[in-house]
């Protein structure tokens, strides 16, 4: 049994200095999908991007999401493009418009 | 913290100093004009060099008190190490949320709980009026915290005065602030946004956190039937039967 587990949370960035982490966590969401295109669903890379914006993200937000995700709706067309099924013939071709 | 206290005495010294200064003028002026002392009033109305003087000298002094205190500023919002531990601090009309998920393996998951300040009547010998809850918020002494917070509705704050630290929570937006606790205790704070009726009296939404040592967390995500872990959690309060979801 492992005595103590590793304090572990998204690190810092650069990126966003600043009090108003709304970015962040935003981007943190959208880099993880944008991982899974590149890298597949299976990856284990993707992983510590998942972390990230779990960490940084509330649970409600990330519902959210993904239920827009699942709709289609979702304002990022790269991570709506991963939920797949659900978005619209008009909205898949937004997306190859937008990501060639 | 230390930087707050710091910048209380730095600017205490200036503060002592004018003050012992327009003292002893004050002094000097009514024992030399006392009117058996000196009976015939001067006629002097007008003096450009002391005027000259009460005016550059008094906006010279701000500004080496506006030194150290922008640089403590900026410094504050400045995030110079990575936090080890990201709490998220969700506001509500008249509670908060706190999530705790650096360990989640998926969206659904998650170590979430309601805290509630103890209405007046259930409080114990001991406690404090509107400030104890429910449910403590429980963080490792000595690690540096990011939290982050928002809020569901309307705009809160979260202030812990003795952290320093007071943030407003705004809907739609997440606001971070990273402290580190030095010290192992109970801490207490409010809410000081006006959010509602019950902003300040029946349930103000406290934030109480119990700083224990980074073990803690070990112990409580080791599993709950931990005989140790649900003991601790009992004692802290934190992630107890009422309102825990996980």
């Amino acid at each position: 049994m492992a005595d103590e587990i590793e304090l572990k949370t998204a690190p810092a960035d650069f990126r966003f200095p600043t009090t108003n982490q709304t970015r962040h966590c935003f981007t943190r969401c959208i880099e993880f999908h944008m991982c899974l295109i590149a890298k597949g669903e299976e990856s284990n890379e993707c992983k510590r991007f998942a972390k990230y914006y779990r960490s940084l993200c509330p649970g409600e937000w990330v519902e959210k999401w993904n239920e827009q995700r699942e709709n289609g709706t979702f304002p990022a067309a790269a991570a709506s493009q991963a939920g797949g099924a659900g978005s619209s013939p008009q909205q898949q071709q937004k997306q190859k418009n937008c990501f060639g | 913290m230390q930087g707050i206290i710091d910048l209380h005495h730095d600017i205490f010294f200036f503060l002592i100093l004018i003050l012992v200064f327009v003292l002893w003028i004050l002094v000097r002026a009514l024992w030399h004009f006392h009117c058996k002392k000196n009976p015939i009033p001067q006629r002097i109305v007008h003096g450009t060099t002391i005027e000259i003087i009460r005016t550059i000298f008094p906006s010279i002094i701000p500004m080496f008190i506006a030194i150290p205190s922008f640089a403590l500023l900026y410094s504050m919002d400045e995030v110079v190490v990575d936090p080890d531990i990201t709490i998220k601090a969700i506001g509500h009309q008249w509670y908060r949320t706190y999530e705790y998920s650096d360990y989640n393996n998926s969206d659904e998951q998650s170590l979430t709980f309601d805290s509630y300040t103890i209405p007046e009547d259930d409080l114990e010998l001991g406690q404090s009026r509107l400030l104890e809850v429910d449910n403590r918020v429980v963080v490792p002494a000595k690690t540096f915290l990011r939290i982050i917070l928002t809020s569901s509705d309307v705009p809160h704050s979260w202030a812990v005065p003795s952290s320093g630290v007071k943030c407003d929570a705004v809907p739609g937006r997440l606001n971070q602030i990273s402290i580190s606790v030095q010290r192992e205790g109970v801490y207490y704070g409010q809410c000081s946004e006006i959010c509602g009726t019950n902003h300040a009296f029946t349930r103000a939404p406290a934030n109480i956190g119990r700083l224990l040592s980074p073990l803690w967390l070990s112990r409580t995500t080791r599993g709950a039937s931990h005989p140790r872990s649900k003991l601790l959690q009992r004692a802290a309060g934190a992630v107890g039967s009422r309102g825990a979801r996980q």
